[in-house]
């Protein structure tokens, strides 16, 4: 157990190297004009020079990206070059938000599209199928930010600018909470919900024909155990695995909900950050965001073991 | 809905027309063929309707497509689908939409399929340590949070089509990679490449000749479901300011401008966004019927076994 957390651990490591460094060449050097968003558009050569001084940007490539790696290693990420605050805390401050988001949006997905899966897979071919897959179809088929704006559209279309004023971007989180979250939750579920529908349908109608599901039946157990203790089990655990997968993207389409609904959270600001090309804020949240995907991916690996005793983990 | 071939007819029958007659028998996949068909017509025919409506793709008309108070014209006689933002014609925006849509969901699909199947066939049939090192790349890919990095690259490098293409076919491979290595893994092991090694056929002769027809149907498959997923992708970017470049029209930049006019021009949302539902579905449809074509068992099972259920039901 211990061994292999230490060797995910390690490869977790080496995914976070390879995606720093990827995106340290990626915005330091290639887009590479940064004295230019600091200094604003009328900085002498010779200010735009200092500029580039002071950040250390005349020195050559690899002594800079040593410097990088070593600030990296102390857990510092720098500072921003439009407001000079560190990226560590400006990525605080925004962190909140995002994780309301994302727990609440996980919370009735994986709920959602497990309960919607276990329904239709003990009625294969029923009406509630049919009509399952077809939602599975239309929520595998729609972009994030679709979703997010036709629920504006139809809720609000109607009601004048009641639907403006609580998407406006800037309030804090507190004010009008439940309103302002139960649709971009809504958004965010729907679209994971339908691929969790189908994986747990699949993986239902697999364990329901195994042999135990029909030792359970005749001992006489009630349907409603067999289906919910004993089968569910067993269909959980290739749906925790894409739990872990999903992360990624769920992370991703948290960018597009904060757009679309105004919310101030760590999407909203890599979007902004990128539009102005502050470089160690990008830096900053792309590695985050990967910290979130690889820990998630462990924690889901340690919870394979315990659904599933015949995996050991070594 | 599935048609298991009479018995009178003995001729033999590749897997391919098998599949092929399946789908072909599957009405949801047909229909969806046919929406496919008439947005595909509807790209290539964005010229036609350019010089119909005598609107061009960027040609702004305020006078005509903006009412009094400077909001966009609902649909008319002269704007079919009505007007943009600044008096822009949403039909033949959303027409020259349709052909980058198309084209990036294709094309990234193609490139990410070409190196999803070398890299995977290389990575499975070698083994060792070229295997532990390509297997390794694809989870570093595969972990990667893509839709950020793919907005930093944009950025980075200029936002344009071929950009876009590679960029989404980057974080395609992996998944079709993956998937082949698993096949090429089980194919490896079996007799009949044993046989070919046997009577002394050299290694590429095997990859080439034993395993890649084996390969053909899973590859088609995961391909067909790769293609909404481009597309989404695609247009995610394009909504971000990060995906074509913002002089072209594309579905999500148009969705992205439409965001704030969404109460007062609602065709100005609804023509892209339908548009893209439309497609993807479609697509998604497609590929599921294609995989029911190659791969029948998966439907049998469930009705097999949903009958076996019934059958116990009412002897209780």
């Amino acid at each position: 157990m211990i061994r292999f957390v230490v060797r995910r651990l390690a490869f977790g490591v080496v995914v976070l190297w390879v995606v720093s460094t990827a995106v340290f060449f990626l915005v330091f050097v290639a887009a590479g004009k940064p004295e230019r968003v600091i200094g604003g558009p009328r900085a002498t050569t010779e200010t735009l020079r200092l500029i580039r001084r002071n950040l250390g940007l005349d020195e050559p490539l690899i002594v800079q990206y040593a410097r990088f790696l070593g600030r990296l290693l102390q857990g510092d990420l720098g500072q921003s070059y439009i407001n000079g605050a560190p990226v560590a805390s400006m990525i605080g401050g925004r962190l909140q938000t995002t994780v309301v988001l994302v727990l609440g949006a996980s919370v009735l997905w994986f709920a959602g599209g497990v309960l919607t899966g276990v329904l239709s897979a003990t009625r294969a071919r029923s009406f509630f199928d049919r009509l399952a897959t077809l939602f599975v179809l239309a929520g595998l088929s729609m972009p994030a930010f679709v979703v997010a704006l036709l629920m504006l559209y139809v809720l609000f279309s109607k009601a004048g600018d009641a639907g403006i004023h609580l998407f406006e971007p800037g309030p804090p989180l507190q004010e009008n909470f439940w309103k302002r979250m139960t649709l971009p939750w809504l958004a965010l579920a729907f679209l994971l919900m339908a691929g969790y529908t189908r994986l747990t349908r699949g993986a239902m109608l697999d364990v329901l024909g195994e042999d135990y599901i029909r030792t359970a039946r005749s001992k006489g157990l009630p349907e409603r155990r067999v289906v919910y203790r004993h089968a569910l089990r067993a269909a959980l655990t290739p749906v925790v695995t894409q739990f872990g997968v999903d992360v990624g993207v769920l992370i991703g389409s948290t960018i597009v909900t904060e757009k679309v609904f105004g919310l101030q959270g760590v999407g909203q600001l890599v979007v902004q950050s990128i539009t102005v090309g502050d470089a160690p804020v990008i830096l900053g949240v792309v590695l985050a965001v990967a910290l979130c995907v690889v820990v998630a991916n462990l924690l889901v690996d340690i919870a394979y073991s315990y659904l599933d005793p015949r995996v050991r983990l070594s | 809905m599935d048609t298991s071939p009479p018995a009178r007819e003995i001729q033999g029958r590749s897997p391919w027309t098998l599949a092929f007659a399946r789908l072909r028998a599957d009405r949801l996949a047909m229909i969806s063929l046919g929406v496919i068909v008439l947005v595909t017509l509807f790209a290539l025919t964005a010229p036609l309707w350019a010089a119909w409506t005598g609107h061009t793709h960027h040609s702004a008309h305020p006078r005509t497509g903006l009412d009094e108070s400077g909001l966009p014209a609902g649909p008319s006689g002269e704007f079919w689908l009505g007007a943009d933002s600044i008096g822009r014609d949403v039909l033949v925006r959303a027409a020259y939409g349709a052909r980058i849509s198309l084209l990036v969901g294709l094309a990234a699909t193609a490139l990410a399929t070409l190196f999803g199947v070398v890299i995977g066939v290389l990575s499975g049939f070698l083994g060792g340590w070229a295997d532990a090192v390509l297997a390794r790349g694809m989870d570093v890919v595969l972990s990667f949070p893509y839709l950020l990095v793919a907005i930093v690259v944009a950025v980075t490098f200029g936002a344009s089509v071929p950009l876009t293409i590679v960029v989404i076919a980057f974080f395609m491979f992996a998944a079709m990679a993956r998937v082949v290595r698993g096949q090429v893994l089980s194919i490896k092991e079996k007799e009949y490449i044993e046989a070919a090694r046997a009577l002394g056929a050299s290694t590429p002769r095997i990859m080439l000749v034993e395993v890649l027809p084996n390969l053909v149907a899973p590859v088609t498959v995961l391909a067909s479901l790769l293609v909404p997923q481009a597309i989404t992708f695609e247009a995610t970017l394009s909504f971000l300011g990060a995906g074509v470049d913002p002089s072209t029209p594309s579905w999500g930049s148009m969705l992205n401008e439409a965001q704030e006019y969404y109460q007062a021009a609602w065709w100005y949302l609804c023509v892209p966004a339908g548009l893209l539902l439309a497609t993807t579905f479609a697509f998604n449809i497609l590929g599921d019927g294609i995989r029911d074509a190659f791969d029948p068992r998966t439907e049998r099972l469930v009705r097999g076994r949903a009958r076996r259920r019934r059958g116990k039901a009412a002897k209780r």
